[in-house]
């Protein structure tokens, strides 16, 4: 397969570098590498997008979603490059087209939208006006999930922000989604598709290009594993001498010299420090991120059919962000041999297998795995989980006698999930709560709760979406952590009349 | 810009050039200095057979050889200790001159003169320059560069000769010319002042624009020509010289903001205000011709071969005028006057024309040269005969040579990161 750029409207093959499936040794494809100026093209193209108006944005935004295909071949890639079961991600692709013609409706009945921009009413003759800011995004799509180029194109370009997509490697959604947007009649300047490689020594210098143009940045995961890769450019090293907190405030050339003279040579050399100096590159960017999903469910009583089917799609593919890893039990007296004998159920194998439900993952996920299973050994019980090779194991059930932070308050890739008993939902509340880690949990689902209890209790999780009587996975990519792009984006103006 | 139809214009010979070849053949003008520095300027050099170039301008070469043997005795004693001048009379006699180098060529008995004038730069000035000499360096190559010593009427000369690039080139008196090269080398002075002697309006770019003020002052100016460099890709990361200043960085300036589309990149309805590139250096590299293929749909593109030590010394013409040429890009038209340049190779115990298709050292010998005197120096550069002379359908007669590069490739390397070729 081939994965050309996709700059103001033409498909180019350009500087080709092969990408390779992390589970099926041997598989090969053929990606474009941007050149430097293949992404200043991209800009330009960005910054002369054309200005359309929301019913236009709206209407080629439907058209995308009937014009979107795919064939058997890219599910083929989509699923030897994730390791996720082709019927699970089959079921992702054909979510892909529900996303362009949702976005702007729901965007379009939440707001009323005027020549300004976005108006929010405070009373009569009181109004707050949301205007976009100027520039482009720049978004960076991480391959793990199909939907991520489109949640991302569908809402910046409702919103009229064009952008440059930096697609992973793995993405093989994205193409077919410029193919669709394209194809609707929208101005091929606003939407560009961009792969780099790795390897390319020049690599961190082009994203710092596109980066230091744009004004928007959209990334995928957690701040901790981003920043370091996306935000700092390492731009030297710098000595420091460190005089001491007696020497605190040495305002004047003399008393500095004063203070060094009064060091032995030994003693200035032990206090020198060498820092690495960064430049930020997000510095005057707004940033949107995508976080992490560490999803949770709180379950009362038995494991019943609904639950099983609840269960089964709460996990669906461990790599998505949707997905749940720890549940809280109330009153479930056999739900825990009850949901391992549904695990067990599930069939294991080659994910391009129709039937299979265990697919691959990442080795480096399941070596983390093993090693908290370890770790916790003492505080869990383990249900399944056995390895199966170095990139399978059968699903785990852990049951936990506290609250672990290794799994209840960690996004493990891996088909795992921890529960935990307890008498009341205020308990299950505290330590989910706890567990949320500096961002809201993304979705928390809570299944066969009594009404009047969640009424009371409901305000007190935090989390971005409650979900009730339904799975996490249920929650749509377009809703993710709130879906505020639309003031997230836009400078607020009141008017006053 | 010239059109493709005044091209046959150019391809008739000067009266005048005839006229100096009877006062110099006749034994009337044996000095280099009775040359008006304006012949150089003149087509008819290109339009002229070897043979009757070298008949011609051996006066010369047997005065220089005699200069350089009294007032250069530092460079030149064991080398041409043997030669008698005046009995140099054909070329083959020429042949048996021996070449000068840089560097030890122990293979040919050949002693390099680099060391003697790290030691003392001051080797390289004759002991006889008529008048005061600015000191041009080579490029950077293996530590300290080597002096080209060359007075105001030197620099006419070379002047004059390039202007007869800037012919083939297409430019006109009337056009506006940008160049972004380094004015303190040798090259980046004699473009301006050979553009300008040619009725070109010349704008300059301060060391401190960078791509964007570029293309403005191009805009604001209506320049029409475009005097740049462009390195190799890989070797752009370790650009040593030049604010970045290149082909590739104004054309990402260009990429980049729309304002400045249909200055270098054609506009939505295909207009460019630029008409003709020049991109000096070694070679147009393939990344060049890569990047105005992709990028500037058919500006014209040419080049001309020079160095701090003789300018000039080979061009391509521009292909809108010459579009049956086989003198394009890296394909260079000898240019005789005012040095001679062979492609020669050893043959014996002489150095000997190429034959078409072969690889030879480039050699020059400033024949028209008041300051430092090059005789038969090869500075290390090869070339491929590709035509002999008359062979090019473009009209013009000189030999065309191409795969002109450093045979030394960490040379060629500090060359493309710090020589004229980096900007």
């Amino acid at each position: 397969m081939e994965f050309p750029l996709f700059i103001g409207g033409t498909e180019i093959l350009r500087q080709p570098f092969e990408g390779c499936s992390p589970f099926y040794s041997g598989y090969r494809y053929v990606l474009s590498q941007a050149s430097p100026l293949d992404i200043s093209h991209a800009i330009g193209c960005a910054r002369q997008a054309e200005a359309l108006t929301l019913s236009k944005r709206q209407e080629y935004l439907y058209k995308a979603a009937e014009y979107f295909t795919y064939g058997q071949a890219d599910l083929e890639h989509a699923v030897r490059m994730t390791g996720m079961p082709i019927a699970c991600m089959r079921t992702l692709f054909e979510q892909i087209p529900q996303i362009f013609r949702e976005v702007p409706s729901i965007l379009s009945n939440r707001y009323t939208h005027s020549g300004l921009g976005e108006i929010e009413e405070f009373r009569q003759g009181v109004q707050k006006i949301h205007t976009r800011q100027e520039g482009f995004c720049y978004a960076i799509t991480p391959g793990s999930d199909p939907r991520a180029t489109a949640l991302v194109a569908a809402n910046l370009l409702y919103l009229g922000i064009p952008l440059i997509l930096r697609a992973s490697i793995k993405d093989a959604a994205a193409p077919l989604v410029l193919r669709a947007l394209l194809k609707s009649g929208l101005d091929p300047n606003s939407c560009s598709l961009i792969y780099l490689n790795k390897d390319d020594p020049q690599y961190d210098q082009k994203h710092y290009q596109i980066l230091d143009a744009c004004s928007l940045l959209w990334t995928f995961g957690p701040a901790e594993s981003a920043d370091p890769n996306l935000r700092y450019e390492n731009t030297g090293l710098r000595a420091v001498i460190d005089l001491g907190a007696s020497e605190t405030g040495i305002g004047s050339h003399s008393l500095l010299l004063k203070a060094l003279a009064s060091k032995t040579e030994a003693e200035l050399f032990q206090s020198v420090q060498f820092q690495e100096e960064r430049r930020d590159h997000f510095t005057g960017k707004q940033v949107l991120r995508h976080q992490a999903g560490n999803c949770a469910a709180v379950s009362w009583g038995p494991f019943d059919q609904e639950t099983r089917q609840w269960l089964s799609d709460s996990l669906s593919y461990p790599g998505l962000c949707m997905a749940t890893r720890s549940v809280w039990l109330i009153d479930a007296a056999s739900w825990l041999e009850e949901a391992h004998a549904c695990l067990e159920s599930w069939k294991v194998g080659d994910p391009l297998d129709p039937e299979t439900r265990v697919g691959y993952i990442h080795p480096r996920e399941l070596d983390r795995l093993q090693n908290l299973v370890k770790k916790n050994s003492l505080y869990i019980q383990c249900f399944g989980g056995k390895r199966l090779s170095e990139r399978q194991s059968v699903p785990l059930l852990v049951a936990a006698q506290e609250a672990l932070p290794d799994f209840f308050a960690n996004d493990i890739p891996a088909y795992i999930v921890a529960i935990r008993n307890c008498d009341r939902f205020e308990d299950a509340i505290q330590e989910m709560n706890a567990g949320s880690c500096d961002q809201p949990r993304l979705a928390v689902s809570l299944l066969h709760g009594p009404k009047e209890i969640i009424d009371q209790v409901i305000r007190k999780i935090r989390a971005h979406t409650i979900l009730i009587n339904q799975p996490t996975t249920r929650l749509f990519p377009y809703y993710h952590e709130g879906n505020d792009y639309e003031l997230l984006l836009s400078q607020g103006r009141l008017l006053i009349t | 810009m010239r059109k493709p139809e005044d091209w046959p214009g150019l391809l008739q010979p000067e009266t005048a050039f005839q006229a100096l070849q009877e006062s110099i053949i006749d034994g009337r003008w044996n000095d280099y200095r009775q040359v008006p520095p304006e012949a150089f300027a003149w087509h008819a050099w290109d339009l002229t057979s070897e043979d009757q170039i070298f008949k011609m301008i051996l006066p010369f070469l047997r005065q220089q050889l005699a200069r350089a043997q009294k007032s250069m005795p530092g460079i030149y004693p064991d080398s041409l200790a043997k030669l008698d001048a005046s009995a140099i009379c054909t070329e083959e006699d020429w042949h048996h001159v021996p070449l000068l180098m840089k560097d030890d060529d122990p293979e040919h008995g050949i002693r390099g003169f680099r060391k003697a004038v790290n030691n003392q730069p001051g080797l390289l000035k004759p002991q006889d320059v008529p008048a005061a000499a600015a000191v041009f360096g080579s490029g950077g190559s293996r530590g300290k560069y080597t002096p080209t010593y060359v007075t105001l009427e030197d620099r006419q000369r070379e002047i004059q000769g390039w202007r007869r690039g800037h012919d083939y080139h297409g430019l006109t008196p009337g056009d506006v010319a940008l160049y972004t090269y380094n004015t303190t080398h040798k090259g980046g002075q004699w473009m301006q002042e050979s553009l300008w002697a040619h009725g070109v309006d010349v704008l300059l770019r301060r060391p401190e624009e960078g791509p964007e003020k570029i293309l403005q002052n191009i805009q604001d100016y209506g320049a029409n020509v475009l005097l740049t460099v462009q390195q190799p890709y890989e070797t752009m990361k370790n650009q040593a010289k030049s604010a970045g200043a290149n082909l590739h960085s104004l054309i990402m300036a260009s990429l980049e903001n729309p304002q400045y589309r249909g200055i270098l990149l054609p506009d939505e309805r295909g207009r460019k205000q630029i008409e003709f590139i020049f991109l000096g250096g070694f070679e147009i590299v393939p990344y060049a011709l890569e990047i105005v293929n992709d990028y500037l749909e058919g500006t014209p593109i040419a080049t001309l071969l020079g160095s701090s030590e003789a300018i000039p010394q080979a061009c391509s013409t521009n292909p809108n005028l010459t579009p049956g040429g086989c003198c394009h890009h890296n394909h260079l038209h000898l240019m005789q006057g005012p040095h001679y340049i062979e492609v020669v190779k050893p043959s014996q115990d002489s150095w000997v024309p190429v034959k078409k298709g072969e690889q030879g050292l480039l050699a020059f010998t400033s024949w028209a040269r008041d300051g430092t005197i090059w005789i038969r120096y090869a500075p290390g550069d090869v070339a491929t005969l590709y035509l002999e002379e008359g062979e090019c359908p473009c009209g013009l007669l000189s030999p065309v040579i191409d795969k002109v590069h450093r045979l030394n490739p960490v040379e060629q390397e500090e060359l493309l990161t710090t020589g004229c070729a980096a900007g």
